[in-house]
């Protein structure tokens, strides 16, 4: 039997108020424009006040004298090792420390004995600046890559954990109930509806994770490194070769902008649902 | 029945027979959702038995389904991925059950939006594919929480009149819990009046099969909607 749908019913395809525009165009242009003008804007301004002496060169060198100087690293062997270090811890830590902090959240959230024991641990051990765990890590580990590793893994960790025990919790209680009518095993339970439901706050964790792993990774070096884009930095500051200084600056967030935005566009192909709320 | 410490049901006997719809009617925080969900064997009770087909209730039956006023359904799913959930947990994704859901899909009039997402489609089509997924495994008993009271009234009653067609195709036994005394009567072979925690009577409808909404000028409707009234305001004191 063909039943017709209403009309006050028919609403697809008609597009709700948060999907994208037909036309890409005048959306990138809204999106795009405003920033590059307002970048261009201040350091046209900043090129000026440096041109006309408003500001020292020690203090902030112009941002001409800053990109000649990040010209000439980029013909260089250091530099591109050090940029490839940094890389691999961030990238390295980010992972352990994603993958550590969703199993401990997973455990925390599945199992009220874990949350009662081991949940609150963590929470104090939060607590510590984790600047202050990197001497331990260069003793435990050494001068190379695993210090850094280790130090940016536990800046990833704890917000996994977070996110991971907040998407657990936020499962919609009726499809649990749907899916206990239908005999749904524990597994079952899990891999159809906890762990997808959990996923868009799991990936928001995983974003400040990223953000963090990067800082990690560089504090370690600044402690005790002997490659990478930390260790480039101090040793230009103990030079007082400031624009060199700027330069690795404006490295390391180019290199934390392209690993966010590869985060990003992963999360938008695989958790494609989200920002789409049901009606 | 005990949640907390306050009794939410206590008496609550009845008999359903094989292929009826029985409406269970009755204000808000009466009990009747509680009720649906003992039965459905998503709550144990504490005190009492409620048997299916002589087995008892337990969550997880084949033969049982249930409906909610939630459509509940995944968002990263299509509505056909959606309408062959239970195939999915049952383990049984075959051709056929392909087939199986793409036919209750163009039952409930949505097989232009099979790859369509949930959060793509009107409340009143979420609700379908919901009814659909129930159907798609055809459980011999269907119990119904309040599935139309999130809708506007129009769309509710074209999916009463819709739900009625496919109950006298498919005759099976369904137990629908509903605050409207209306929707309960053009629905219902019988409707149980619920009062806090007490099945207070029941009202058998006496209008023919199909139901249309039409029915609701009816002679037999108004008799059983004021019956049903009546043990309403008895209910209340």
């Amino acid at each position: 039997m063909t039943l017709q749908s209403k009309s006050a019913e028919t609403r697809f395809p008609a597009r709700s108020a948060n999907q994208p525009r037909p036309s890409m165009l005048p959306q990138s242009v809204s999106t795009v424009i405003p920033p590059a003008v307002f970048f261009v804007v201040v350091i046209g301004l900043w090129q000026l006040a440096s041109a006309i002496g408003l500001l020292g060169q020690f203090v902030a060198p112009a941002p001409s004298s800053i990109a000649h100087d990040l010209g000439g690293m980029l013909g260089q062997g250091f530099f591109w090792s050090s940029v490839e270090t940094t890389l691999v811890e961030t990238v390295a830590g980010f992972a352990i420390g994603v993958l550590a902090g969703l199993v401990f959240g997973m455990l925390t959230a599945i199992f009220p004995i874990f949350r009662r024991s081991v949940y609150p641990h963590a929470l104090a051990f939060q607590i510590i600046p984790r600047s202050a765990l990197a001497p331990l890590f260069l003793l435990w580990l050494g001068f190379g890559l695993s210090s850094k590793i280790a130090m940016a893994a536990s800046m990833s960790f704890f917000p996994l954990v977070v996110s991971t025990v907040a998407g657990i919790q936020a499962v919609d209680r009726d499809s649990q109930l749907l899916m206990r009518s239908l005999g749904a095993s524990r597994w079952q339970m899990f891999y159809h509806l906890i762990l997808p439901s959990a996923a868009p706050l799991v990936a928001a964790g995983a974003k400040l994770a990223l953000t963090l792993a990067l800082i990690g990774s560089v504090i370690a070096e600044f402690i005790g490194g002997s490659v990478g884009l930390g260790v480039l930095l101090t040793q230009f500051q103990q030079n007082l070769d400031v624009p060199r200084v700027y330069a690795v600056i404006v490295v390391l967030a180019i290199l934390g902008l392209l690993l966010y935005a590869i985060l990003v566009f992963a999360e938008r192909k695989i958790i494609f649902w989200t920002n789409k709320s049901a009606l | 029945m005990r949640s907390g410490r306050i009794d939410v049901l206590s008496d609550v006997s009845c008999i359903i027979n094989r292929g009826e719809f029985v409406s269970i009617a009755g204000p808000s925080g009466c009990g009747k959702s509680t009720f649906l969900k003992v039965v459905a064997g998503l709550i144990t009770p504490d005190q009492g038995e409620v048997r299916l087909a002589q087995r008892p209730a337990q969550a997880g039956r084949r033969d049982v389904g249930i409906l909610l006023q939630n459509p509940a359904l995944l968002p990263w799913r299509t509505v056909l991925g959606n309408v062959m959930l239970s195939f999915r947990i049952f383990g049984e994704v075959s051709a056929d059950a392909e087939s199986r859901a793409l036919e209750v899909i163009r039952m409930v009039g949505l097989e232009k939006f099979r790859s369509a997402y949930p959060w793509q489609l009107s409340g009143g089509m979420q609700q379908r594919t919901a009814l659909a997924r129930l159907f798609a495994y055809a459980p011999s008993i269907q119990l119904m929480d309040e599935p139309f009271g999130a809708l506007d009234e129009l769309t509710r009653e074209h999916l009463n009149v819709e739900l009625s067609r496919i109950h006298e195709l498919v005759q099976k036994t369904v137990l629908f819990v509903t605050h409207s005394v209306q929707e309960a009567v053009l629905l219902s072979d019988r409707v149980l009046v619920m009062s806090p925690g007490n099945i207070i009577g029941e009202v058998t409808v006496g209008l023919p099969r199909p139901r249309r909404s039409a029915m609701i000028d009816d002679g037999a409707f108004a008799d059983a909607t004021s019956q049903i009234r009546r043990l309403l305001s008895v209910a209340r004191g």
